[in-house]
């Protein structure tokens, strides 16, 4: 069906979505020194596609529902605004912009190329939020923030390039299960 | 009932939180940040933070000092000290945000009248976390055990590390939805609250210390603008 779905989420969909935010955190949290000591933009993003993207997209293949993604970007936001209160800001719009993005494509998720664009592109869409909250909050200026503009297009596609991995990868482990009846 | 404690309301510590970050940020380049850090300090030792502190300290002095390391080597010295401020701002933010007790601020949010989902949602995460650092654990010894090593056999470490671990999430998920199904939890009804949190004189005496202190260093840093 190619059109939009704005389905009620249930109980069971909201736990598993808060389930999936608590692994995906778990998974990125080895990447964490890396981000919290980079001051450039781009690495950071680079450094948490592959395991962003690689749980969100089995949590995407079992929530088939328009704005599973944001539900993610907003439970994993809050929790790292308790840590770093900035953060959340670059969960939401990241998870917001890519989910908007992947659904303006293929207006839902029965499509896996949805799934695979909506997780896959999540760490590469909060860039431009990032680049927003340094120029607001740390008075660092767009040139500042990119340094070199060849590494920085590098740490981009990468994002892209090991998001859009992650998000294959999920999708082959919810192949499996869902072989297996367990999804 | 509204219950006596000596913790600051959630909701207070976590805009006082926020404030203090983006305003930490702000002054790092301000002759008198170090100031800005001991007023704080102190307000805080005042309201029994000190456990919190102390928990911190050791955390906030290698970050500090990796961070001021990293900078150091294609940065000037005045830039590694901005470093270790920047550390400090995310430090002072930490005590208000980690006193938080996750159950006090899911029942302050549903005062609030904030969807249940998100409360319950932002519960469970918190909550998660350490059960699937368990999860995680026992899984990666059951993979040590069979012989899989990830440097020799990446695919195969991997199928064995994450087939596990979803159907893990998926019963874990499935059980804790029917248990607060079958308790009548959904996510359009307005629930009730065991405990109530309420705004004490002793939160009303920090937000005054609080904004008192943020309002004389942003008078500060405006007029040095």
């Amino acid at each position: 069906m190619k059109t939009f779905q704005f389905q009620a989420f249930t109980v069971k969909d909201i736990v598993f979505l808060a389930v999936i935010t608590a692994v995906t955190l778990l998974a990125a949290g080895p990447f964490a020194p890396i981000v919290m000591t980079v001051t450039q933009i781009g690495p950071q993003a680079f450094a948490m596609a592959l395991p962003f993207a690689l749980v969100t997209s089995i949590g995407l293949r079992k929530v088939k529902k328009s704005g599973s993604l944001v539900i993610i970007g907003i439970f994993s936001g809050l929790v790292l605004l308790l840590m770093a209160p900035i953060m959340f800001f670059n969960q939401f719009t990241g998870s917001l912009f890519s989910e908007s993005f992947a659904l303006l494509l293929f207006k839902n998720y029965e499509n896996r190329k949805a799934v695979l664009m909506s997780a896959g592109l999540f760490a590469f869409f909060t860039l431009p939020s990032t680049a927003v909250v340094n120029i607001l909050a740390k008075g660092k200026s767009i040139a500042e923030q990119i340094g070199s503009p060849l590494s920085f297009v590098l740490f981009a596609l990468g994002a892209i390039a090991l998001g859009l991995l992650g998000a294959m990868i999920g999708n082959k482990i919810a192949d499996e299960l869902q072989k297996a009846g367990k999804l | 009932m509204c219950k006596r404690t000596r913790d600051i309301h959630p909701i207070l510590s976590l805009v006082s939180s926020l404030l203090l970050f983006v305003a930490g940020l702000l002054f790092v380049k301000e002759t008198w940040y170090w100031a800005y850090v001991a007023t704080f300090l102190v307000l805080f030792l005042l309201f029994r933070y000190e456990k919190l502190i102390l928990k911190l300290s050791p955390f906030i002095l290698i970050f500090g000092l990796v961070m001021g390391g990293l900078t150091l080597i294609n940065g000037s010295r005045q830039d590694a000290l901005y470093a270790v401020y920047r550390v400090l701002a995310l430090g002072l933010a930490g005590v208000l945000s980690m006193s938080i007790r996750p159950i006090h601020l899911v029942r302050s949010l549903n005062q609030l009248r904030v969807p249940r989902w998100i409360s319950l949602g932002l519960l469970i995460v918190i909550r998660f976390i350490q059960i699937f650092r368990e999860e995680i654990r026992r899984i990666r010894q059951a993979i040590t055990l069979r012989g899989i090593r990830f440097l020799t056999t990446p695919s195969l470490w991997g199928r064995a590390f994450f087939i596990p671990l979803t159907v893990r999430m998926l019963s874990i998920s499935e059980g804790l939805a029917t248990s607060l199904e079958t308790r009548g939890f959904s996510t359009d009804s307005e629930g009730s609250s065991f405990e109530i949190i309420c705004f004490k004189r002793r939160d009303l005496v920090f937000s005054f210390l609080f904004l008192a202190c943020l309002t004389f260093y942003g008078y500060l840093f405006l007029r040095g603008r």
